[in-house]
């Protein structure tokens, strides 16, 4: 019973996960297409211009990604044999590309030319942290820098 | 340093990200854990024939503590109590023939069970199981004896403990893989305890081949020793295909077995004395005992 329980759940995660991988792909790669004009980098201190700087501020980005079933049963079964975790990899970098989306959208927001010094924390919510005995294992991923606006 | 805006990479150009399919990954690892599975059961299978013919009787004893409460239901009313002794008499006398050596001779037990099923069972500790529906099929004390002989049979060649052990083996490992309570170990549990501990083809002819031998000690004919197979395969629905399927011979293939053993050995065939009034007598009570045929089994 808990096996069919198990199969059931494995089926699911298998085709949400991988409809919402997807969908989630293309939605990245439109916005970052469209964030191409607002230049985000980790430099220490804004390349060499002209322009003088109007203001800098702190902006970030977080998201936070769940592990289907799917994924965690083939992880698990990865951590018998070692290797590359190449489910989870989709989901760290799907995480870590949202983040940043979401800290370019705060930075255009506020009228910013460019992020400098960018950051990257990732921590895992849930799965043996956060007071969590057994929970399903999602990641969150926080990115943050500093947009730079120039004066016209 | 000059900003050159460039668009991102497409999906499949993405490097963080493995390009193999998911479910490619999936059956690999799945297919390596079955591996490893059947490699650790085959080992620990290979390690239970290997400790079974090793085993201190008395550890086996121990082991057979696990039935005492079906052995205790079987004992309890006084007629299924003279049932055993009578058949307790037969059986010494199997053991007598095969035995000439009393300081060599174990110490097998019998045991009558009321219970409509046809069946006789090897248990560990050298018990014999014999289920009052096998005794109310009964015509004959040649058929009988050959039954008590096949069980005699396992119990020589150990082929309960071999049962038991590969249970145990397929109980462990399903609990280590699934936790406790699931199915897979629910069933490997359930088999341990309703003793439905299946032999292999193999032992099962080697344990005939046991009872026609004593059969035909006693007797000196094989007379009766295929009957008991004949009225199961006439019973048996399943269709004879099937059985290569199953651990147990289809009984008509028994038969042909046996009658081939027969043959070869050139034994004569004689006919059968009929059950002895005292058994029969037991039998008849032990029924009424029991009217409604439930079985104590779970």
């Amino acid at each position: 019973m808990e096996l069919l329980i198990l199969a059931i759940m494995v089926t699911i995660g298998y085709f949400a996960g991988s409809h919402a991988e997807k969908t989630h792909y293309a939605s990245i790669i439109e916005r970052e297409k469209a964030f191409t004009k607002l230049p985000t980098t980790n430099l220490k201190h804004p390349p060499q211009d002209p322009r003088e700087v109007e203001w800098a501020q702190l902006v970030n980005g977080n998201a936070v990604m769940a592990v289907d079933y799917f994924k965690l049963f083939v992880a698990s079964l990865r951590n018998m044999f070692g290797g590359r975790m190449s489910a989870y990899e989709s989901v760290i970098d799907r995480a870590r590309r949202e983040a940043t989306l979401r800290m370019q959208e705060m930075a255009r927001k506020q009228g910013a030319d460019m992020i400098i010094n960018l950051r990257i924390e990732t921590a895992s919510i849930g799965g043996g942290t956060a007071g969590q005995k057994n929970g399903l294992p999602s990641i969150e991923a926080m990115v943050y820098g500093t947009a730079v606006r120039y004066r016209r | 340093m000059v900003f050159v805006p460039k668009e991102p990479p497409a999906a499949t150009e993405n490097v963080n990200v493995s390009p193999n399919h998911p479910l490619h990954e999936f059956l690999i690892l799945l297919g390596g854990l079955a591996g490893v599975l059947f490699l650790v059961w085959l080992l620990l299978g290979l390690a239970v024939d290997w400790i079974v013919p090793n085993l201190d009787p008395r550890a086996e004893s121990q082991l057979a503590t696990i039935y005492r409460p079906l052995l205790e239901v079987g004992d309890a009313s006084p007629t299924t109590q003279t049932g055993s002794r009578a058949l307790q008499i037969e059986l010494d006398q199997l053991l007598a023939l095969q035995f000439p050596d009393k300081a060599k001779r174990p110490a097998y037990f019998v045991h009558l069970h009321s219970d409509e099923d046809v069946n006789a069972l090897a248990l560990p500790g050298g018990h014999i199981l014999v289920l009052s529906g096998l005794l109310a099929q009964a015509e004959s004390e040649n058929e009988l004896l050959f039954v008590l002989g096949h069980e005699l049979g396992h119990l020589i060649h150990r082929d309960h403990l071999r049962g038991l052990g590969r249970s145990l083996v397929m109980y462990t490992l399903a609990n280590a893989l699934f936790g406790n309570q699931n199915f897979v170990s629910g069933m490997a549990e359930n088999s341990l305890r309703n003793l439905q501990l299946s032999f292999s083809r193999g032992q099962e002819s080697a344990a005939d081949q046991l009872g026609l031998a004593l059969l035909v000690k006693k007797y000196g004919h094989a007379g009766g020793a295929t009957v008991f197979f004949e009225r199961l395969a006439k019973q048996e629905k399943s269709p004879r295909f099937l059985s290569y399927l199953t651990t147990h011979p289809h009984p008509q293939e028994r038969v042909e077995q046996l009658q081939a053993l027969i043959q070869a050995q050139a034994y004569a065939i004689k006919p059968t004395q009929p059950l002895s009034k005292a058994l029969k007598a037991n039998l008849a009570a032990s029924q009424e005992h029991n009217p409604d045929g439930q079985s104590e089994k779970d």
